[in-house]
This record gives C-alpha cells, structure tokens and sequence, in this order.
C-alpha cells in the first residue's frame, strides 16, 4: 500500500518533528573528534535550525524579485550581511533568518564578516539542504548542496528532537576547523531568558491580525508568569523554561510543540493556528 | 426546479440516496450520501458538514498555520447548499442522485472559500456591468490499463498507456484503444447532461481530450467537474486508471484550456461586424494580460504544475495575447466576429475549474475597471522567448502566489478573504513539498509529486 506523502497519518505518526527540525551538531560528542592545532581537546558546537514557512496573515515575503534577479537583502534587517537566493526553499529561509539573529551579537557578527568557506547542511532522510557561503563581508544561503563545500553537516531530520538522536556527521573539521567553528557558531546564537524572548517575540507578533489580544505564559517549572498584551488573555502557553524559551526565540513551531505535548495551550484553535502561523514567520525571519 | 418540485422530482426517479458534491480549492470533489429523507429535510441550507471540509490539503494535512474568518473558534460545522438546477439521476447507481452545492454558512451566507461560491461572485459582477459571458472547456486526461491498486503499488510509475508509447495525437490507431473507456464515459455525461463537443486522442502516450459546448460559465465548470468525476468512475469500474495531473511524465502535459466570450442584451461585444475589436475588448484583454502572474497561482495551483510549463512544449511560458496564436497564453479568435473569443491556455488539467474561470473573468472585469491599456500582441512563436520585452509567467508555486499578493484588482473581484486564504494555501503547499519528502532540485516529476496529485488531482 502506498504511503501518500504529506498525508495526515504521517502528521500524526511522525509529528511534525518530522516537518522541521533541529541539528544538534556536537563535535565532542563524537559524532568528529577534532583535533585541533595538535591538541587532544574536543571542540563543542552546537549548531540549530529549523525549518518553516510562513502561511499567516503576517507581513509581505522578503522574496519579491524575480528569477535571475539580484540577490536581495532582508527586510527585517536593511544592514544584515546576509542574503538567500531568490525564490528560497524553507531550509534557506530558516538558516538566514538563524544567522542574521546571530549578526545581533556583536562578535558573531565581526566573525560572520571576516570568514571565507562554504558549509553545507544536509538531511540524511529528505533531499533538504542549505549551503552557507561565507563571502568576507557577505553571507549567502541557497538551496542544495554543494559541490565545493569544505564543512558538510549531515543529519537524520526525523531524530533531530529525540532524546537519543544520533549525532549528525560532519565532514571537512579536520581540514577547516575555524570554518567549521565559525559555523556552529553562528548556527547557534545566543538567546536570552523565556520572558525575554517573549517579550521580543510578541512586539513581533502580537500586531498581527487574528492573534490574541493578550498571551499568558506560564513556566511549569518555578510558576513564575507573564502576560503580553491585552488582560485577560485571550490565549495562555504553558511549558518549561527551557521550551519556552525555545518557542520564543524562533527555533520550534507552536503546533508542533502542542503536538508533541512539549507545550500546553489554553485557547480557541483560531489562536492556536495564528500563533502557529506566527511562530513559523518568526522562525523564517519575517 | 423549486424546491417544491424536489419530492416529485425524486419520485419520478425512484431516488433513495442523494449524494452531495461539493467542490474543495484544490478542487476535490467531497459531500455525503444522505437518505431521501435526510436531503429533503435539510432543504434549503443542506446538509452540515465540518468545516475541515474546505480545510485540509490534498495530502490531508489540516491547514494549521492560520484560521480563516468564517471558520468556528475551534471545530464547526458549514453546509452543502444544493443547486437543485444540478440535481441528476446517478447514470451508475439506479436510485440515487446527485446534487452539486455550494458551501455556505448555517444563516446561508456564502462561504468564502468556496469555488463555486467564488464563480458566483464574480459572474454576479459581471452581470452588474451589463454583460454575460459564455465558457467552454477542454479537457486533457491520460488513461492507463493498469488498475487503480497496481498503479499505487508502482507509485504510479510505469504504467501501461492505452494506446501506443509513440507521442503522436488525434492518431485513430490510438482512440481505437480508448473507446471502450470513451464510449461509457460519453454515455454517462449524456445521461446527466453534460453537453460534449467531441473528443480525440492528444498528443502524449496515454492522452485524450474532450471538449464540451460553450454554457454559461457555472454550468461549464460543472461540466468539468461532472466529467473529471465520471472518467475516474467509469476507470474504477473498468479496471483502469486516468489522471488529470498537468505533468505526470515527461511528455506532454495536461492542460485545461477554456474559452470564453462576452454579450450585452445577447449581443458578442468582442469584435464589431467588421472585424474591428472593441474598446471593451481592449480593456478586457487588458486586465487579463495584467493579471497574467497572479492568474498564475489559480491556473498552474501546484508544485507539479509547473513542470509543464516548459517552451516548445504546447503550455504556454510568457504572458502574451496573440490571433490565432496557439503559443500565446491567451489565443483570440475573430475569424467570425459573432462567435469572436478568447481561449486561456495556461491552466493545467489540476486546476479547479472554478477557480480558472473565475480568475479569468475577474482579471477580464478589473481590466475594465481600470481602463487596462493592451499591449502589442506577439506574432512570434511564444517560446524560447529572451525575458527583455517578453514578461515570462512565474516558474514556481511561491513567484506565483507573490504574484498574487501583489496584484491589486483580483482581490476586490474574487474577494480579499478568498484570495488570502489560497495565497496561504498555495504556500502551505509550498511548505509540504519541502518538508515531507519533494526534492527541490530535481528536473524530472518525483514521487512525491505522482503519490499526491496523480490519484485525486
């Protein structure tokens, strides 16, 4: 019997894990061991990303032009270094809109500027891929992989979020270490607390139309809460710090995360769907 | 008919189950089979159905990444208006009917959403300018001999054409193989009053084509629509199986050509009786070439569409109006100014017909609306056209919907919140294909693409 792609069944029985994911990229984990400049030491790196689009009310694409145009710069932020392909797949979408967060710290961002090479990210279960080519002063993201990449990160997509995901692999450390530093972390950047993400998340967000007038939040685990917009709620999230945080920095999708039983939401579905709609153009950068 | 003639109506036909159809975006047709009591008591409104009905994609995935306007809080139900106009006997199942709908809401206003709905709108609208219009379909298929079962084990790859591999069309040798599957299929359409032309085999392995009389341009989509659902029933029945997938291999493609004209007080207002085409002519090809791009994410609506819009390939590639010109996405035909009109080439065989020509008599009155000025018709061949002076249509599912976004007179024609929710639709699509399994940088049909479209597109 054929399994239809993209089906119902593979929503539920994949979760929608299975639609984006996390690389979790741990050189000391093992999956590489590095050796760098003669030393014994292994190098962590940690590198995320997610993929999405968005399919909201939210604001026009940051892709207008047409094909064979110019590469185009983001419209989140005019004086980002970085820029996709025209017509970009959502892997490039998530991992430009990933690096342009990274520009937002000052020594990621001096980093992105003076590195030269090119990485590729590539699923090991789906054909998805994005290759990152540092340009000295510019970064350009686009689909697929590539030939001349020095540091190719290989991953199982569905196993990304599991507790015991097999660590991805990754090729061409050995010979570009700064390259592939350089890249996990930039991948990687760094993120404040779940109220501080909210907070940021919301004055993103919270504008749009059909979402809450006001959004609760609650932390399981110290009960500690914060409520953005309009009292009383009309939507309330519940989850750990650490999820929260996650939600609200762009790197997981709110369905996904209610699905998962990651997250609880207290609401009606159409504020279910518009914050899952939100979080997918938060996590692309628009 | 009334609704006071439906129960002799019924009589007269032994009728015991009626089977609602309605007409999904994606074009599905979905609805329930309810008892003779049943559909009677729902009368007029119909009967409920969930709103998830006009909410899933074509793979089954609920759309949930935004929440259209007319949808409950949380889960609701809508309903199938009949168009008791549209009520007929099942030409297969001896007592049972069928009834086309339209979705509305429990006051009995019209669902946004809905396509056929959608066509109304617009039809209406035109009927406020004073005109009427007239629409004809043809309609690409390809049938094989495999059985629906065989053809999903195989994910629909090499299957057995019926008729020769050779890409050869209106090849006799060739339809002397479909008539068997023709032949009941033309039965059917003449028992529930579908109006064919005529037909011949097309120019792929396996391809055929029918085309229909010209009707007012809601019966014309539900000819369509009746049609599409008889070829897959009678292939059912017959052990085979057909597709209206625009590129299912890499031969030709399917495509859903319509043609469509314009009278006031029953008069053709395309061209005067002497051959000059009118200042309303002018506007209205005008706003079709405008919206050319955005016409493009109803015309060609998924991620397989577009591999049939290649040069030299029959689809046309570059928004361009032209006499007589086949290559051109829209081809005028005045030879006989009194049956003068205007054939819209770029539609593959998985639109909605619905939405095809309703986004066409859309960009045709916002043209008139706007005074659109027409660009110089092509006399050229219409492919393998530089980019430089000739506008090329957009390439992929997301250019499109862009295209759409941009657009400024479709949306106060179609409706704002019907051309939201496809833009979304379109992008989920977009999304799904990335994130379940398509490849994006393959040049030939994947399997992703055969395992969603080829069996319900």
């Amino acid at each position: 019997m054929s399994r239809r792609v993209g089906s119902a069944r593979a929503w539920k029985t994949r979760s929608i894990r299975s639609e984006y994911f996390i690389i979790y990229l741990s050189i000391a984990a093992g999956s590489a061991r590095v050796k760098p400049l003669g030393a014994t030491g292994n190098v962590p790196i940690a590198v995320w990303a997610w993929y999405a689009t968005v399919v909201s009310t939210g604001p026009t694409p940051v892709d207008p032009s047409p094909a064979g145009g110019a590469s185009e710069l983001p419209t989140a932020n005019t004086a980002s270094i970085v820029e996709t392909e025209a017509d970009p797949p959502p892997i490039v979408l998530i991992v430009a809109a990933t690096l342009r967060r990274a520009e937002e710290t000052p020594k990621l961002a001096a980093l992105m500027e003076k590195t030269s090479g090119t990485v590729t990210l590539r699923s090991t279960v789906d054909p998805q891929a994005a290759t990152i080519r540092f340009l000295r002063g510019r970064v350009r993201v686009e689909r697929g992989i590539a030939p001349d990449a020095q540091v190719t990160i290989a991953t199982d997509l569905n196993r990304m979020s599991d507790e015991d995901a097999p660590k991805p692999k990754v090729t061409g450390a050995l010979t570009h270490l700064r390259l592939a530093l350089t890249a996990g972390k930039v991948l990687d950047p760094p993120t404040g607390t779940w109220q501080e993400e909210a907070a940021r998340f919301w004055a993103s967000v919270g504008h749009h139309p059909g979402a809450p007038t006001g959004l609760r939040v609650v932390c399981r685990d110290d009960h500690h809460e914060l409520t953005l917009g309009a009292i009383p709620a009309q939507y309330e999230i519940h989850g750990s710090a650490h999820r929260l945080a996650a939600l609200f920095s762009g790197s997981t999708v709110f369905g996904e995360e209610l699905l998962a039983g990651h997250l609880y939401g207290v609401g009606s579905l159409r504020h279910t769907a518009e914050l899952t709609g939100s979080s997918l153009a938060y996590m692309m950068g628009r | 008919m009334n609704i006071t003639d439906v129960p002799a109506w019924l009589d007269e036909h032994a009728v015991k189950w009626v089977k609602t159809e309605g007409v999904s975006p994606d074009g599905l047709v979905v609805g329930k089979h309810l008892t003779r009591a049943k559909f009677e008591r729902a009368l007029p409104l119909g009967n409920a159905i969930t709103d998830l009905a006009l909410g899933y994609d074509v793979g089954g995935t609920p759309y949930l990444a935004w929440w259209d306007a007319w949808r409950a809080d949380a889960l609701g139900d809508i309903h199938q208006q009949p168009d008791l106009t549209t009520l007929v006997a099942a030409p297969d199942r001896r007592g049972t009917a069928n009834v086309l709908c339209n979705f509305v809401d429990r006051t009995g206003v019209p669902i946004p959403s809905c396509p056929r709905g959608v066509l109304q709108h617009v039809v209406d609208q035109l009927g406020e300018l004073g005109f009427a219009a007239k629409a004809a379909f043809e309609i690409e298929a390809m049938v094989f001999t495999d059985s629906l079962p065989a053809a999903r084990r195989r994910h629909f790859r090499g299957l057995e054409p019926m008729s020769t591999d050779v890409p050869l069309g209106y090849l006799h040798h060739n339809s002397r193989q479909q008539l068997a599957f023709v032949d009941e299929v033309l039965v059917r359409l003449e028992a529930i009053g579908v109006p064919v032309e005529g037909w011949h085999d097309e120019a792929a392995p396996a391809q055929f084509e029918i085309n229909f009389d010209p009707a007012d341009p809601l019966a014309a989509c539900d000819h369509v629509v009746r049609a599409k659902q008889v070829m897959r029933e009678v292939a059912i029945d017959q052990g085979h199986v057909v597709t209206f997938m625009a590129k299912p291999s890499e031969e030709y493609g399917n495509g859903l050509h319509v043609h469509h004209s314009l009278t006031r007080d029953g008069e053709p207002v395309f061209y005067a009786s002497d051959g000059t085409m009118s200042d309303t002519t002018r506007h209205w090809l005008g706003g079709l070439m405008r919206s050319a791009d955005a016409a493009t994410s109803f015309l060609c609506p998924n991620i397989n569409s577009y591999r049939r819009m290649i040069g030299f390939a029959a689809a046309p590639t570059v928004a361009s109006w032209g006499e007589d010109n086949k290559s051109a996405a829209l081809r005028v035909l005045s030879e006989s100014p009194k049956a003068a009109r205007i054939e819209y080439r770029v539609a593959g065989g998985d639109a909605n017909p619905y939405l095809v020509l309703a986004v066409a008599l859309a960009s045709g009155i916002a043209g008139l609306n706007a005074f659109a000025q027409l660009p110089p018709p092509i006399t050229v061949a219409g492919w393998g056209l530089p980019p430089e002076g000739y506008p090329h249509l957009p390439t992929t599912i997301t250019r499109a919907a862009d295209a759409l976004e941009a657009d400024r007179g479709l949306g106060s024609v179609m409706g704002e919140d019907f051309v939201r929710f496809w833009i979304n639709t379109r992008r989920w699509e977009w999304l799904m294909f990335h994130t379940s399994g398509g490849d994006p940088t393959a040049t030939a049909v994947t399997d992703w693409e055969l395992d969603r479209y080829f069996e319900l597109i």
